[in-house]
């Protein structure tokens, strides 16, 4: 070992670790997958984005719009037939786009883990809960049988499941207790990120309510940084700092949840935040957004929401609009924001209307 | 409180022997699981200790009865052609029988789940040729490769060789047996991993960082337990019965009285023409007993192993 290098709560730092870096800096990351007929799909295309110490984002978007994907890809997890085709992804200042399987090792699971979607599949049926969160520390730290039983332990306690309960099944347990286990076992080796790939997907509201405080309550005390994909905005609403909205493999707005939320830029944006009920308004029918996402194997050229936004100009139909940043924190790849600010001040009111 | 301190209590027993105990604890409360256990020790205690329950075992110079003797008082099961005591021939026939079924299924076993793990998990181009390697096996039939292999095994270890006690004429029954099982096996529980492999607990090991090996041992084999539970019982009952056919073609050791051998020497005598039913029935009986036995074990096996059918009942 050269030099030590701490961060977070002291935890030791990688080798080569930049301590002044971002913890998590994604940028112009591309992915691509090879289809059965030998074309190639660009699955997501360009994404930037960072993700600080102790921080929690949100990715949103529809089905299909990369934001598995994405989180996937951070720790080369993409299917056989799905690659990184260009961009850097830097832990610490460390770029992991160019590491082997082997190198990798180091990160995977140790610095990022994973909430998986479905517990109940990504939990062995016939292995005891106990030996299956002991897994990661067994594999990846090398801690003898006996030591990461305990540890083991100690994860169920603090995901508030008793530690007697280490023996149990899997179908022993709730779903609620599931998704707990499977967050035990993404804490086992004290990573830096926790990605959650839907992590409440499946769960019923109150249930859902008690893993959001538990991921809230860990990611205080034990200064995770959180990266939550989900289609539900209220999740994204309820426990993150900043939002990523993703539409067709590309940021179309990102930013902190107060102001996305409250003042959405992007017509997707404002469209899919129409598209959920609000419970403080009256009744009323939810605003779809016609049509259908792109085909990525054939996408159209310049902006990929062009064809089902109300707002599409000529530009739009040839240009692929770049992402601007505004004074406040927010992101926004739209061709109304590109002009002047007069123009991109009376495109937003008119967004907005 | 009660339930930390019984946990801890329990954790001083090294753990293989507690999850056998708790094993044997399910099977026994379960009504199939103690019959099939009780007809297995009693004829695991025949197999044992044989002289213990009938003397030394009888041959020519040794005999006492009269030729095919009738049941009676002298000898409980009447006697045989050359007046040996057939209750004598049929306890001491358990130990073949059965060390030559054990032998045949952990062969069978041991080749059919390994290969067909690494079929199924690896895939490919092993998967492709252990299949054919598979293919090869299967069409052999078992009564002709034990024609020609007997000979030529005895030739190359000599007639009298003996492993572990058993001699080699014995042997070749129970290598022919493994030989021509562990491709159906293999078979079997290659198209179980096929599906296993791809249920997501094993991306998640993947993710995890653990290599083939360690998901193959610790996700894939559990997962085709009961399979292999089911497959060992199946080729038990198949290799009692192959020892008995080959036996009784006359491809046995005729000084080791297998219930094949008893057979074929009834066969041989005649005992069918000259009703002499009690040379027959007794080690029938034994391999239809051992097999149902068998049966009744992998049954319960089955449903004890998998831990979602442990609460029902």
């Amino acid at each position: 070992m050269t030099t030590e290098v701490r961060g977070r709560l002291g935890r030791l730092l990688p080798d080569g670790a930049d301590p002044t870096a971002p913890l998590l800096e994604v940028r112009d990351l591309a992915v691509r997958f090879r289809t059965p007929s030998g074309a190639s799909v660009r699955a997501v295309g360009g994404m930037s984005f960072r993700l600080d110490a102790g921080e929690a984002m949100g990715i949103a978007g529809e089905s299909g719009c990369g934001k598995t994907t994405t989180a996937l890809s951070l720790v080369h997890l993409l299917p056989g037939t799905g690659r990184v085709s260009a961009g850097s992804v830097k832990l610490f200042g460390i770029d992991l786009v160019p590491l082997t399987e082997r190198q990798l090792a180091r990160y995977r699971w140790r610095e990022i883990s994973m909430v998986f979607q479905g517990a109940m599949n990504a939990l062995n049926p016939v292995q005891r809960v106990g030996d299956q969160i002991a897994e990661p520390i067994e594999v990846r730290l090398g801690q003898s049988r006996d030591a990461s039983r305990k540890r083991a332990g100690e994860l169920l306690e603090l995901v508030g499941i008793p530690r007697q309960r280490a023996s149990a099944y899997p179908h022993e347990l709730s779903g609620g207790m599931r998704q707990r286990a499977m967050i035990a076992m993404a804490l086992a080796c004290d990573p830096a990120v926790v990605i959650g790939d839907e992590p409440t997907t499946a769960l019923d509201v109150m249930v859902q309510a008690q893993i959001l405080q538990l991921l809230e309550r860990l990611r205080r005390e034990l200064g995770l940084s959180l990266l939550l994909i989900t289609h539900d905005l209220s999740v994204i609403a309820e426990t993150c700092d900043r939002v990523m909205v993703m539409y067709a493999g590309r940021v179309a707005e990102e930013g902190p949840v107060s102001r996305v939320f409250t003042a959405p830029r992007h017509p997707y944006t404002v469209k899919l935040l129409s598209s959920f009920p609000d419970i403080r308004t009256g009744r009323r029918a939810l605003s779809m957004i016609p049509g259908s996402p792109p085909d990525l194997r054939t996408p159209p050229p310049g902006c990929l929401f062009a064809p089902r936004c109300e707002h599409a100009m000529p530009v739009c139909a040839v240009e692929t609009p770049p992402e601007i940043n505004s004074d406040d924190g927010v992101r926004v790849a739209c061709h109304l924001f590109t002009a002047g600010d007069a123009v991109r001040r009376d495109a937003a009111s008119e967004v907005k209307a | 409180m009660t339930a930390a301190h019984a946990g801890r209590s329990a954790h001083r027993a090294p753990e293989p022997l507690r999850r056998a105990a708790s094993l044997v604890g399910n099977l026994l409360s379960r009504g199939d699981g103690i019959v099939g256990l009780a007809i297995l020790l009693v004829f695991g205690l025949l197999a044992l200790f044989p002289d213990v329950f009938v003397g030394p075992l009888e041959d020519i110079t040794t005999v006492t009865g009269m030729r095919l003797h009738a049941p009676g008082l002298g000898h409980l099961l009447g006697t045989d052609e050359l007046g040996r005591d057939i209750l004598n021939l049929t306890v001491h026939g358990a130990r073949i029988s059965m060390a030559i079924g054990l032998m045949a299924t952990v062969i069978t076993i041991l080749l059919g789940a390994v290969i067909g793990v690494i079929a199924g998990f690896v895939g490919g181009t092993t998967d492709a040729l252990l299949m054919r390697l598979c293919d090869f096996f299967l069409v052999l039939p078992t009564v002709v490769l034990a024609l020609i292999l007997a000979p030529v095994i005895l030739d190359v270890v000599g007639a009298d060789a003996e492993l572990f006690g058993i001699r080699a004429t014995l042997l070749v029954i129970v290598v022919v047996i493994g030989l021509t099982s562990w491709a159906t096996t293999a078979r079997v529980i290659r198209s179980q991993v096929l599906s296993v492999k791809e249920r997501m607990f094993v991306d998640r090991a993947r993710v995890i960082g653990a290599g083939p090996g360690w998901i193959m041992v610790r996700h894939i084999l559990p997962n085709v337990v009961n399979l292999i539970v089911a497959q060992a019982v199946l080729t038990f009952a198949g290799a009692v019965f192959t020892e008995t056919t080959l036996s009784f073609i006359g491809l046995g050791d005729s000084s080791a009285p297998s219930w094949g051998q008893v057979l074929s020497s009834a066969q041989e005598a005649g005992a069918a023409g000259l009703g002499a039913s009690w040379y027959i029935i007794p080690p029938a009986t034994c391999v239809v007993l051992v097999v149902l036995a068998f049966t009744l074990v992998g049954n319960a096996l089955d449903d004890v192993l998998n831990p979602k059918s442990a609460g029902r009942r």
